[in-house]
């Protein structure tokens, strides 16, 4: 649990849904078709300087005008810390680095794609373009990179070594990537115009997505918080049971008429049973959506989630596939995330303010 | 001459990504860096791949980059002057 109260104070998301205009919440989401899910992209040159966004790729544009939107929520111009997570990093750069690398020689190099070919490039950008001489960390760890980096803000803010954290997770599908986990037999099988199966066909592989989340973490409630960050957790182990026991801790004090749990099930049935067996040992009675049906699978998808239970908090809805539900007041509490990926699992708590 | 400049003026806008600016904007004379299109030191380090990819010109000195890239014609004139040589 966290020690001290953090607050969700601004939140900024470019997904495969129209994350980043507020009529979503009126006008729902679009039925993605294709097992690749691409983002639903801002016009970047309304947020970004022509002589800057020259430079950027499209996940780094994604990053900015997420973050953008989330200090704008929450009525800062430059954030004290800025920590970002990316399972992949910024894969069309690398690719542009490494196959120019190799027609070259290793010579005539273009700056720009090996700068931005690095990890850590994502909070390093951002820092540059916000001026933000503070803390500053890409967290690279495969599926709960994400979490990492929500958990290294919350130190941070726990030690009080800062009052509010610029927080992210990124990653993007480019068409090598997408290829390459196609050979591999990750992929879902669906021709490009086929209506997406919506995540229970039976079938195994998955639905690639993308997208970049950010939100302003701060040590205090404003008028434009979303909800509390009560808990961060991420494990890694293979044995359900063991995973089950676990969460069931975590669950044991929340009411689950008062609670959501958004669940990490990205539609392969292998690993959706894993994850179907660990929530109904630990959480049989709790409603469940799977969020990676709105924005496919990614690994730093949960940002996505947290978008998505900020505002069924703040706005208490219901989302569904189509779009949000209203709920009575007072109805939801809580919003639980959990993920389960190969070896890791993580858990995010999210409280009502 | 004239059509080496005309060339390095789209090559430059390629290069750089230079997303609003047209190859006919840049005049032959425009200061490339600070006043002028504004361009950076990751800019310099392009303009020197530029070279290399496009001209086979390699960069030996760094002092000669602020004479070398101070414009289009000097840009050029520095192309014409080392024909041959590399």
């Amino acid at each position: 649990m966290i020690r001290t109260p953090i607050f969700i104070q601004g939140a900024g998301s470019i997904s495969p849904q129209k994350t980043w205009d507020k009529k979503i919440l009126e006008e729902g989401f679009v039925a993605q078709q294709g097992n690749r899910w691409p983002c639903i992209e801002p016009p970047y040159s309304d947020w970004i300087d022509a002589r800057a966004i020259r430079r950027m790729s499209r996940v780094l544009q994604r990053c900015n005008v997420a973050a953008q939107l989330a200090m704008n929520e929450a009525t800062i111009d430059c954030p004290e810390a800025i920590v970002v997570g990316t399972a992949m990093g910024c894969l069309e750069d690398t690719w542009s680095f490494l196959s120019k690398m190799v027609q070259n020689g290793g010579e005539r190099l273009s700056p720009t794609s090996f700068i931005h070919s690095t990890h850590n490039t994502m909070a390093s950008h951002l820092a540059l373009h916000f001026k933000c001489f503070g803390h500053n960390c890409t967290f690279v760890h495969r599926t709960i990179s994400f979490e990492n980096s929500l958990t290294d803000a919350i130190l941070l803010l726990e030690e009080g070594a800062v009052s509010q954290v610029l927080v992210g997770g990124a990653d993007e599908v480019t068409d090598i990537s997408f290829d390459l986990l196609n050979q591999l037999g990750q992929i879902k099988q669906l021709e490009s115009g086929e209506n997406s199966p919506g995540f229970t066909d039976g079938q195994p592989g998955w639905i690639a997505g993308e997208g970049a989340s950010f939100f302003v973490l701060g040590n205090r409630q404003t008028a434009s918080s979303y909800a509390r960050l009560v808990d961060v957790q991420t494990g890694a182990g293979y044995d359900p049971e063991e995973i089950a026991s676990r969460i069931e801790e975590q669950m044991a004090s929340l009411d689950p008429g008062k609670t959501l749990l958004l669940a990490g099930h990205n539609g392969n049935v292998g690993e959706d049973s894993i994850t179907d067996q660990i929530l109904s040992q630990s959480a049989p009675a709790f409603p469940v959506f799977r969020y990676k049906s709105l924005c496919g699978e990614y690994g730093t998808a949960s940002g996505f989630a947290l978008w998505l239970a900020s505002h069924v908090l703040k706005q208490q809805i219901r989302p569904s596939t189509s779009g949000f539900e209203p709920l009575p007041s007072g109805e939801l509490d809580h919003v639980v995330i959990f993920q389960q990926s190969g070896p890791h699992h993580a858990f995010i708590r999210l409280d009502r303010c | 001459m004239s059509e080496l400049k005309e060339k390095l003026k789209q090559q430059i806008v390629d290069q750089l990504n230079l997303k609003d600016i047209k190859p006919e904007d840049i005049g032959d004379d425009t200061p490339l860096f600070v006043e002028g299109l504004g361009l950076d030191s990751i800019d310099a380090l392009e303009m020197i791949v530029l070279l290399q990819q496009q001209y086979g010109i390699k960069m030996v000195s760094s002092e000669e980059g602020p004479k070398v890239f101070r414009s289009v014609n000097t840009m050029a004139a520095f192309i014409e002057s080392q024909k041959g040589q590399n």
